[in-house]
């Protein structure tokens, strides 16, 4: 997969995508940037290193809540999960995703 | 909201955790990484260079997420505040001359407005002194014999107020005094006060120990039941000690009994004169004259508490139509017959007493509205020596006729500020009512030292009961300028201080900016 086929990510929205992923369940951090690739069929370019100050922000707005544990080859992580108020907050912003999206499309439609 | 704070402070306080967890993270992470990219088939060193590729730079990523922990700002701020106690550390005598300037301008200011705190803006330390009000006559002109101080009355006079009065809830009378307390020769003075019975009660003044004078202790023929002494009197003269209360002090030279102490915060109602001995107006009878019947002695000052609802025009009012009464019923059967009609028309008024008066303020105007009318006749001629004219008849002395010997240049009389007022000497010898106190003037060119126990000798041996004190006549006009001179030194001490200051802050300007200067025509050598 060539990087030039690969989409740059629209400013706000890598958080709702992390939401999106962590909705699936806890994961840590490179665990959520793999599935964020997996799922966009790798059409998504996301900054690896641009993840870590989004979970952090996410943290503290209380959407996301980490603890540290045992991955699956035996080391040490950070794990993230959803919150209640990050679920709510995933909901409405899928919301209004989907709107925009909506919008956008009728005007591009209709010209 | 709280998961945020606690976070923020996890970030502020536990910043070494935190960033080994974030490190922990992405070493984590750049592992994963390089562990996909050898499963997929690359080389070891093939597959790190793609993951750091892949991740970006550890700083970076750091940087961005403490950012993103919100705590940059005070991060940044103690990073700048260690910055600067470096650079100060390292250059000494930029960092005292600084210091000096912020402590001297910082300690100009609080000493100047301490002192202005003092004199002027502090109220009185008594309960709800908004409430006080003093009480005067609006016109003295009708007043003739010893005015002691400004808007004094006589105490025939304050004992109609305190009976018929009826807006206040409180009248009392007080008055400066100096207590003499060496039992004989030279003479010890402090500042004391003359207070009627209700004056510690009306204030709210309350003892620290023993009691304080009630409305019971003043009476005629009281004597001496006591004094009340100050708090600096009691810590100085007692030590603060609790067996003070019955001690005996020798006041004008008799005996009196120590009755109670005031509170720390109380020093008078005089702003300048601290008082250390306060004793009943009843009291004045044994230790000087008989004032209490004296109706031309002005010598008390009349304040009192307003009662509640009352206002100060009410109040005010009601003394003006109180006032012909008690001036009729007061009127000494020995007033000069020309001022009787000035006397009775006297009315008494009310004014606001809260910030308390100022013995700094306070000055004793007495003599030129009473030789005015002297003054005037005098002045018509050129050569007054021969001329005679006529003094009125007063209590203590009969209508006397003095005639003119001689003119002298004229001279200050009580202060150094006033104008030259017209005056007339008369001798000793021809005073019908000669006063318990006389001063008298000594040129010598000895120096104080020498002179002083010949003086003593010299008293003593003419009368061996004599008090007197001894003092320079410089040391008088120097005292009496002290306000003055004491203005004058702080001004010049603080344009001083400005001068310096502006200096100083004029050669940090200069040395910085040439400092930068230099440092820009020569960017690589900064020391150059």
């Amino acid at each position: 997969m060539s990087s030039s086929s690969r989409i740059d990510l629209p400013q706000g929205t890598l958080d709702l995508l992390i939401l999106r992923t962590l909705a699936l369940g806890a994961q840590h951090g490179w665990a959520i940037s793999q599935r964020l690739q997996q799922i966009s069929s790798e059409a998504l370019q996301v900054q690896q290193g641009s993840l870590y100050p989004a979970l952090h922000r996410l943290e503290r707005r209380g959407w996301i809540r980490s603890s540290w544990d045992v991955s699956d080859n035996n080391r040490k992580a950070k794990f993230y999960q959803l919150s209640a108020a990050g679920r709510k907050q995933l909901e409405k912003e899928t919301e209004l995703w989907r709107k925009l999206v909506a919008a956008v499309g009728q005007v591009l439609d209709a010209v | 909201m709280l998961r945020d704070i606690v976070l923020r402070l996890r970030s502020l306080f536990r910043r070494g955790a935190v960033e080994r967890e974030l490190d922990q993270e992405l070493r984590f992470h750049l592992e994963r990484e390089i562990a996909r990219n050898v499963a997929g088939g690359m080389s070891e060193s093939e597959a790190t260079r793609r993951a750091k590729l892949a991740l970006g730079g550890f700083e970076q990523i750091k940087e961005e997420t403490r950012d993103a922990r919100g705590v940059r700002f005070f991060e940044t701020a103690f990073g700048d505040l260690r910055y600067a106690f470096r650079t100060l550390r390292n250059s000494p005598g930029f960092t005292a001359v600084a210091v000096i300037s912020l402590a001297l301008g910082v300690g100009a200011n609080t000493a100047i407005f301490q002192l202005v705190n003092a004199v002027r803006l502090r109220t009185l330390p008594v309960k709800n002194p908004q409430e006080l009000v003093e009480i005067h006559i609006a016109d003295m002109s009708g007043a003739r014999g010893g005015v002691q101080r400004k808007d004094a009355v006589t105490y025939p006079i304050w004992e109609q107020i305190r009976k018929r009065q009826e807006g206040f809830s409180g009248v009392f009378a007080w008055t400066n005094a100096s207590f003499n307390l060496s039992p004989k020769g030279e003479v010890r003075s402090v500042p004391g006060l003359w207070v009627s019975g209700e004056f510690f009660e009306v204030l709210g003044i309350r003892p620290v120990i023993g009691r304080l004078f009630s409305a019971e202790d003043d009476y005629r023929g009281c004597g001496l039941p006591g004094a009340v002494i100050s708090y600096s009197f009691w810590q100085s003269e007692f030590g603060g000690s609790s067996s003070a209360i019955g001690k005996t002090l020798i006041i004008n030279g008799q005996s009196v009994s120590v009755m109670g102490v005031t509170q720390p915060e109380f020093f008078g109602l005089d702003v300048g004169h601290e008082y250390q001995i306060a004793l009943p107006t009843c009291s004045i009878v044994p230790l000087w004259f008989n004032a209490l019947d004296a109706g031309t002695f002005w010598w008390l000052s009349v304040m009192g508490r307003l009662k509640p609802g009352t206002t100060l025009e009410q109040a005010s009012a009601q003394l003006g139509s109180l006032s012909p009464g008690i001036f009729l019923s007061t009127l000494p059967a020995d007033y000069p017959p020309v001022s009787i009609e000035d006397y009775r028309r006297m009315k008494l008024t009310a004014h606001s007493a809260a910030t308390g008066l100022s013995g700094l303020r306070d000055r004793f105007s007495d003599l030129l509205w009473m030789l005015e009318a002297f003054a005037k006749q005098v002045a018509h001629a050129d050569n007054p020596v021969g001329l005679t004219f006529r003094m009125e008849a007063t209590p203590y002395a009969p209508e006397t006729v003095y005639e003119i010997v001689g003119t002298v240049g004229n001279a200050k009389y009580a202060d150094i500020r006033d104008a030259m007022l017209p005056l007339f000497y008369l001798p000793f010898s021809q005073d019908p009512a000669p006063q318990l106190t006389d001063q008298l003037l000594i040129r010598s060119n000895l120096p104080l030292q020498s002179l002083l126990p010949l003086l003593q000798r010299a008293i003593l041996e003419t009368d061996s009961e004599a008090r007197f004190e001894v003092y320079e006549f410089r040391d008088l006009i120097q005292g009496s300028l002290a306000r003055e001179r004491l203005m004058a030194a702080l001004s010049t001490v603080f344009a001083g201080l400005a001068a310096l200051l502006s200096a100083v802050g004029l050669y940090g300007v200069i040395t910085y900016r040439d400092a930068t200067e230099r440092r820009d025509r020569h960017p690589h050598c900064p020391g150059c």
